[in-house]
């Protein structure tokens, strides 16, 4: 097990500075030069050449490439923001709190609905209540973030004035963003519960478990949803992820200054550490999250501990 | 459509019962009617009845269904290798067992689960063993030590050895064969192995399309079957005494497909007996001679069924 | 319950979700229309601004309302239809053409050229799609062309893997051997044998794939990434229609239900194809 352990957490090394890698290739090489963007479009040459110089923009791609690399993983330095002249890190820092709190919240929604709704679904295939949550999840997964966000607003806010739209401080103020994040990732979780509910309750132990003259209800829950828990949990990862890149849509349209609209102003300001950054914190959190729940997966089922 | 149609059994406390027939006859739909463990949708039983001593197990609340299972009746089945839920100890599975059908509880119960496991032969330090750490005939053992954990009055077994290796088959049925003496439970034995069943059983009935043909005990129906189908059957086995080189016979066609099934006896377009009535009607059954029923309008003499 | 009556019970519900694809592609054909036509279709310029007309509420002469600008609503959202609908399929094109090759090189060669390719692809998973197309179209500039590219990319790794396992199954059938020893190139024992028996999975793939992209597409041009005014996205209309929700909420409706009516007619689709294609493979 800890060996288990420890060949992930170095798999998962591995990835972050690949990311790195990815990301800082693709911002070194993209048109357009942040001095221009910080200083002004007609900054003389002598201040743009100073800006350079003082953030190694001068230096080769692989001179620095290579000092990003090591400033970021020995001295857990992202480098500095162009625009708010203060290192990326205390940035995040600032930011990263709202940010866990909205996704957090909307996992643990979106996980609480999901699971019971897929799981009443299967054990009642074929009902009305089952063709109703069908529908409902098949626009929920269609449905864009961005625009269940604008109807919330138009419901809550301006029609019925009930909950505010802007910020997530407050918890009146957290409650639209967190339903707006979770609302697709229920859909996704109750449906993958759904079918992986269906295909295990038809299996044999399950019957044994019948046999036994076992309740329904301890079929369910203690036989079948054990058994189906993998595949569900491996889609609440990755609703995670998207979740935590959803805060980008989210947080704009509610105004909330966390890590996503820091990105979003970054972008269009070309502020490229902050823009590293934000993409590293992303997709360090998830892969995280992606490894602890394969740990999980040992826990579940025995028969991964063996391979 | 209806898998299995008008089906009458009696199974007296102790003996055992084969049940015969080809795959897709409907015996395991019958087994898992007794249980009423049928999945609806698509499945649905509807009508007659299960008498279960004294008891109809249809009329029963599904709490009463709850008590019989497991307890009462209790079933072997087919696949050890997916029969056991793979997340669960064997002893953990043996002790819901009993857990839910004896007033024994942790310690006690766990006891009992090892006692039950060393009578099929496995070692108690392997009682924490997940099944997937067994091998199949050990997963069968698993299997049958959790069907008589209760000492049920009836066992049903559905081809218990038939997901087996060849050479452990006969090892797993004596096994259930001596412990079904031990338990002193009726035992219903879903097979189609004419072999198996001549040496375990007592009664047997053969199922065609979802219906009894012929029903008796071993000694009258192995020395003269009545129902065509039956003697196709045993001419459908290898003997000893058959020529090298010469052809077992084979009954010819193929089972009806039970959404479909011919007018009249379902046999009929297969027998090699059939007249003109065969297609009109079904026969039902009857009592050929004392113990010995048949459902065929033109059983085979007494003589010409003959088994050598 | 008669024998007939539960029969048709139950074929009805298998068919039901078969209606749910009739209708999805019937959905489809008329987007398809509105793309191909949109000239012709549109009661007005999509870029025709009417400064008497500003944010008037739905009416006679222009059914869904007025924008920002006085500009047709209705007539936007049916040239929407032609970005939108030329962006999904052209970016799901994209990762189709790499992601298959990628998959198919990955899966047949194996070994180290295997592990090599299925490595970056995990890599290129460890980030999560969305946030990977904003970083590359902003990267590579708004506009068209790039905003395709940016979510063909992403979902390279999601083909690659599928073809892989495809590849994998087949690769050790005897038909295959039968044609190497007939000794086929590996170029024509890719083509010609393993990439037909591998596109049913790919054809109910590209068809959710091409719904994710319309959905990326909406909200890269929404976050102001993607297609860049006056050309009329949807989810460019609906950041642009943002300011105006409290006082013209109808401009912030109906090209999120276009949106929506497109996905879910594509996923249903997809659905019906996978149920009629690919029984096997898991939903």
């Amino acid at each position: 097990m800890v060996k288990y352990i420890f060949r992930r957490v170095l798999l998962l090394l591995l990835v972050v500075v690949s990311v790195m890698v990815i990301i800082f290739t693709i911002l070194y090489f993209t048109p357009g030069d942040p001095a221009k963007s910080a200083l002004g479009q007609d900054a003389n040459p002598e201040s743009i050449a100073a800006f350079h110089a003082k953030y190694g923009l001068d230096k080769p791609y692989p001179e620095q490439l290579a000092r990003y690399l090591y400033k970021a993983i020995f001295k857990l330095d992202l480098g500095y923001s162009y625009m708010m002249k203060s290192p990326v890190s205390m940035e995040l820092a600032t930011r990263i709190p709202v940010t866990m709190k909205l996704a957090f919240w909307a996992v643990v929604l979106s996980t609480l609905i999901g699971i019971p709704l897929g799981v009443i679904c299967s054990i009642r295939q074929y009902s009305f209540l089952d063709s109703l949550a069908t529908l409902v999840t098949l626009l929920g997964v269609s449905m864009p973030t961005f625009w269940t966000g604008l109807l919330l607003i138009l419901a809550f806010s301006v029609h019925l004035g009930w909950l505010p739209s802007m910020g997530a401080s407050t918890v009146s103020e957290m409650i639209l963003p967190i339903v707006t994040l979770s609302g697709s990732s229920i859909a996704v979780i109750a449906r993958m519960t759904r079918s992986s509910m269906l295909e295990v309750i038809r299996s044999d132990y399950i019957r044994t478990a019948r046999a036994k003259g076992q309740k329904e209800r301890v079929v369910i829950m203690r036989h079948a949803l054990p058994n189906a828990m993998i595949p569900i949990l491996t889609i609440i990862s990755m609703q995670f992820g998207a979740l935590l890149s959803g805060s980008i849509v989210t947080e704009a349209i509610f105004s909330i200054s966390g890590v996503g609209r820091l990105m979003l102003e970054a972008i269009n300001l070309r502020d490229y550490p902050v823009i590293q950054g934000g993409v590293l914190f992303i997709s360090v959190a998830f892969c995280l999250i992606n490894m602890a729940v394969d740990i999980l997966y040992a826990f579940i089922d025995p028969r991964i501990h063996v391979k | 459509m209806h898998a299995v149609n008008h089906l009458n059994l009696t199974l007296h406390r102790g003996k055992a019962l084969g049940f015969v027939g080809e795959t897709g006859a409907g015996k395991t739909t019958t087994a898992l009617a007794i249980l009423q463990l049928i999945q609806t949708p698509p499945g649905k039983i509807t009508g007659g009845s299960i008498m279960f001593e004294g008891h109809d197990i249809m009329k029963m609340t599904e709490a009463e269904k709850r008590q019989i299972r497991g307890d009462r009746i209790s079933m072997i089945f087919q696949d050890p290798m997916t029969s056991l839920n793979p997340l669960k100890t064997v002893e953990d599975q043996i002790v819901e067992m009993i857990g839910l059908h004896s007033a024994m509880k942790g310690e006690e119960a766990r006891k009992r689960a090892l006692e039950m496991l060393a009578l099929v032969g496995i070692r108690p330090e392997r009682s924490k063993d997940y099944p997937h750490q067994f091998s199949g005939g050990m997963r069968q053992r698993v299997g049958i030590a959790i069907a008589l954990a209760c000492e049920p009055s009836l066992l049903i077994a559905d081809e218990p050895t038939t997901a087996l290796d060849v050479t452990i088959q006969a090892q797993v049925m004596e096994l259930i064969k001596k412990l079904q003496s031990v338990v002193n439970t009726s035992f219903l034995l879903i097979t189609h192995d004419l072999g198996i069943v001549a040496e375990i059983c007592d009664d047997v009935a053969i199922m065609y399309a979802g219906r009894i043909v012929e029903y008796s005990n071993i000694r009258q129906l192995y020395s003269h079957p009545l129902h065509p189908y039956t003697r196709g059957l045993f001419d459908a086995v290898p003997r000893l005494d058959t020529r090298l080189g010469g052809k077992l016979s084979v009954i010819p066609g193929l089972p009806p497909d039970p959404i479909d099934l011919p007018k009249g006896c379902a046999f009929s377009p297969r027998c090699p007996k059939a007249r003109p009535l065969c297609h009109e009607r079904e026969c039902g059954m009857r009592e050929y001679e004392p113990g010995h029923f048949v459902n065929c309008h033109f059983p085979l003499e007494l003589g010409e069924g003959g088994v050598q | 319950m008669s024998k007939n009556n539960s029969m048709l019970h139950y074929t009805l519900i298998r068919l039901r979700r078969n209606y749910l694809a009739i209708l999805g592609l019937f959905v489809l054909l008329a987007l398809i229309c509105c793309a191909v036509f949109a000239e012709q279709l549109a009661p007005y310029d999509y870029a025709k601004q009417d400064y008497m007309m500003i944010r008037k509420a739905p009416s006679a002469t222009h059914l869904l309302g007025t924008d920002e600008f006085g500009r047709d609503v209705l007539s936007r959202l049916i040239f929407g239809a032609k970005i939108s609908l030329q962006v999904g399929l052209l970016a799901v094109s994209i990762s189709l053409v790499l992601g298959a090759t990628i998959g198919a090189i990955a899966g047949y060669f194996g070994g180290k050229t295997d592990n090599i390719l299925m490595r970056l692809m995990d890599i290129q998973m460890a980030i999560p799609t969305i946030l990977l197309a904003i970083v590359i179209s902003s990267a590579l500039g708004p506009g068209l062309f790039n905003l395709m590219i940016a979510v063909g990319i992403t979902s390279v790794p999601r083909f690659a893997r599928l073809m892989r396992s495809s590849v994998l199954s087949i690769k050790g059938q005897e038909f295959i051997g039968a044609a190497r020893a007939m000794g086929a190139s590996h170029t024509r024992i890719i083509l010609l044998y393993i990439l037909p028996n591998c596109a049913a999975p790919l054809i109910v793939q590209s068809t959710l794939s091409v719904a994710n992209a319309i959905l990326y597409t909406a909200t890269l041009s929404f976050l102001g990434l993607g297609i860049q005014p006056p050309y009329p996205e949807w989810g460019g209309m609906l950041s642009a229609a943002r300011p105006y929700i409290r006082n013209s909420g109808y401009l912030s409706i109906f090209p999120g239900l276009a949106i929506m009516i497109t996905i879910v007619a594509l996923n249903c689709i997809g659905d019906g194809l996978r149920d009629a294609l690919d029984p096997k493979q898991k939903r």
